[in-house]
């Protein structure tokens, strides 16, 4: 490498470097500046409507310190929901996504009902289903299941229809059983789209088990922010909904994760 | 057409008997029957290449469909070793031309998954596939997946896979179509090696007159529209086939004869069409 090409070089990461920085610094300003509006407005405004950053955080973390306390309970009450009924329904979402792709009767016979609840607000559902099923755990496990099953089922079979003929035809060629077929090819081909259908799902359970629990729980993380914002509890409020803010985001960069590492391979 | 003799105690290799084979296609509130194939007939001995070539839409890749099995003819049959083929068998085995291969399965995984599915036991295959991988130069590579591959190192996984499964017959559908010139002429070389390293029987199409007479010991020219057999030509170029093999004036004569006969198919069925 000559001389020049090495000045050059320096340059370049130089620049490289500098472009770094200034990304890092822009979020950081903005952030500080964010954060300053938040507290100036908290202070300026009625205490009863809305709270200095300064006074959430610290509840927020007090909060956290307390193991017994009302937001960790909340959380584990609102997951003890949320991870069973969203499992079942990404097990249901996925065999009847399976029954819809693969069998034609079967998608005649299902298709109109699952469009019908697909496309039905589930919230609409939760005093009916209140009349029916009562105050309590299953209600909501019920809830998460019918937010979170359709846009798996529906996903599983779009992708399960969609799957190609040169993924089907090697495999038929190479004498593959039905069985073989489903769970060797048409299954691993149409994962792309389940893992789309479960992050879908995942957003809408999350957000109709939010609105179960403003009808019918005192203790979970809608109850919290049912109970804390009627009473008027500005800077309480605001820990239940950092911590759901968090949990979508942790579900999204993970399924983010899962997308870039392994549906990488499925793009060629 | 000239069907080669065959020693009536011994049947031939592959046996494809009159076939026919008709797609049918909804046209407004109808169905109408569009014949692709009429009476193919075709005999292949142990151990010959033959090339299939012809224009685009006189069936050949449904021809190679037919003798794997995974298409059924409404007339004719095939016969491998004098037996009636009713559907794939482990005596067959096909290169695709898109490769076939599994985008979430390690080139190693793709070139097992034939013998997973026939059941052998995973250390087992696991050898085979190893083998296999060393023979078409992939080695250093089974961990990679296919979208790490070049398009032809991908084709290199399907004769793999092809190869693991230790056919009788080795079914080629335009493999070398979508990789570069220069790729082409390696794998083209490749499999001439691997050819006559394993004497597989091999029916290989391609749209490429010059690939066809250069890799064949006999090349069956195709028409259009109803598909058929127009004529075999033997090719009598002497083995092993290498670049100097293109230069000789009897590859230049095979192949200006191979395209009359391709010309005289078009024209035929362009005429055909406008009796029609």
């Amino acid at each position: 490498m000559t001389a020049i090409d090495d000045i050059a070089l320096q340059a370049e990461r130089a620049r490289i470097r500098r472009t770094k920085i200034d990304r890092v610094l822009i979020v950081v300003c903005t952030f500080i500046g964010f954060l300053a509006v938040w507290e100036i407005a908290g202070r300026l405004s009625n205490p009863l409507f809305f709270a200095p950053v300064s006074d959430v955080v610290r509840e927020f973390w007090l909060s956290l310190l307390d193991p017994r306390g009302r937001l960790l309970n909340g959380l584990v009450e609102t997951l003890s929901v949320l991870v069973p009924g969203f499992v079942i329904a990404s097990v249901l979402g996925v065999a009847l996504g399976v029954l819809m792709g693969r069998s034609n009767l079967g998608f005649q016979i299902l298709d109109p009902y699952v469009t019908i609840f697909y496309n039905t607000p589930r919230v609409a559902l939760i005093p009916l289903l209140l009349l029916w099923i009562g105050v309590g755990d299953p209600l909501k496990i019920v809830i998460v299941i019918l937010a979170a099953i359709f846009p798996v089922s529906v996903n599983t079979m779009v992708g399960i229809r969609d799957v190609s003929a040169q993924f089907t035809e090697p495999a038929r060629s190479m004498n593959a059983t039905e069985s073989q077929l489903l769970r060797k090819v048409i299954l691993p081909a149409t994962f792309p789209y389940v893992v789309a259908g479960i992050k879908l799902g995942l957003g809408r359970a999350l957000t109709t088990v939010i609105v179960a629990e403003f009808f019918v729980s005192v203790s979970g993380l809608g109850g919290i922010l049912q109970a804390t914002s009627s009473s008027y509890q500005m800077a309480k409020m605001f820990a239940p909904v950092i911590i759901l803010a968090a949990m979508g985001v942790a579900i999204d960069g993970l399924l983010t994760y899962l997308e870039r590492s392994v549906l990488r391979r499925y793009r060629s | 057409m000239t069907v080669p003799t065959v020693d009536a105690a011994t049947p031939p290799k592959l046996a494809v008997e009159n076939i026919q084979k008709t797609f049918f296609k909804s046209v407004k509130d109808d169905v109408v029957g569009i014949p692709v194939l009429n009476g193919v007939s075709l005999s292949v001995s142990q151990g010959e290449f033959v090339s299939v070539i012809g224009p685009s839409g006189c069936g050949k890749s449904t021809l190679l469909r037919i003798i794997d099995g995974l298409i059924q003819p409404e007339g004719g049959r095939v016969l491998v070793d004098g037996r009636i083929v009713s559907g794939p068998g482990s005596d067959r085995a096909v290169v695709f031309q898109y490769f076939g291969l599994y985008p979430w399965r390690s080139v190693l995984r793709n070139v097992e998954f034939g013998l997973e599915l026939k059941g052998v036991p995973a250390k087992e295959r696991q050898e085979i596939a190893l083998e296999n991988i060393a023979q078409v130069g992939l080695r250093g590579f089974e961990n990679h997946y296919p979208h790490e591959l070049s398009g032809g190192m991908r084709q290199r996984v399907g004769f793999a896979r092809a190869l693991s499964l230790d056919p009788q017959i080795i079914l080629m559908d335009e493999p070398f179509s979508s990789v570069d010139e220069q790729t082409r002429e390696l794998l083209q070389e490749q499999l001439l090696e691997l050819w006559s390293a394993t004497r597989k029987t091999i029916l290989f199409i391609t749209h490429s007159i010059d690939e066809a007479v250069y890799m064949a010991n006999r090349v069956v020219v195709m028409g259009a529209r109803p598909g058929r057999i127009v004529e075999e030509i033997t090719v009598d170029l002497p083995h092993p086939r290498t670049s100097e093999v293109r230069a000789l004036p009897r590859f230049g004569e095979i192949r200006a004869h191979a395209w009359e006969i391709l010309k005289k198919g078009i024209r035929e069925s362009a005429e055909l069409n406008a009796a029609a």
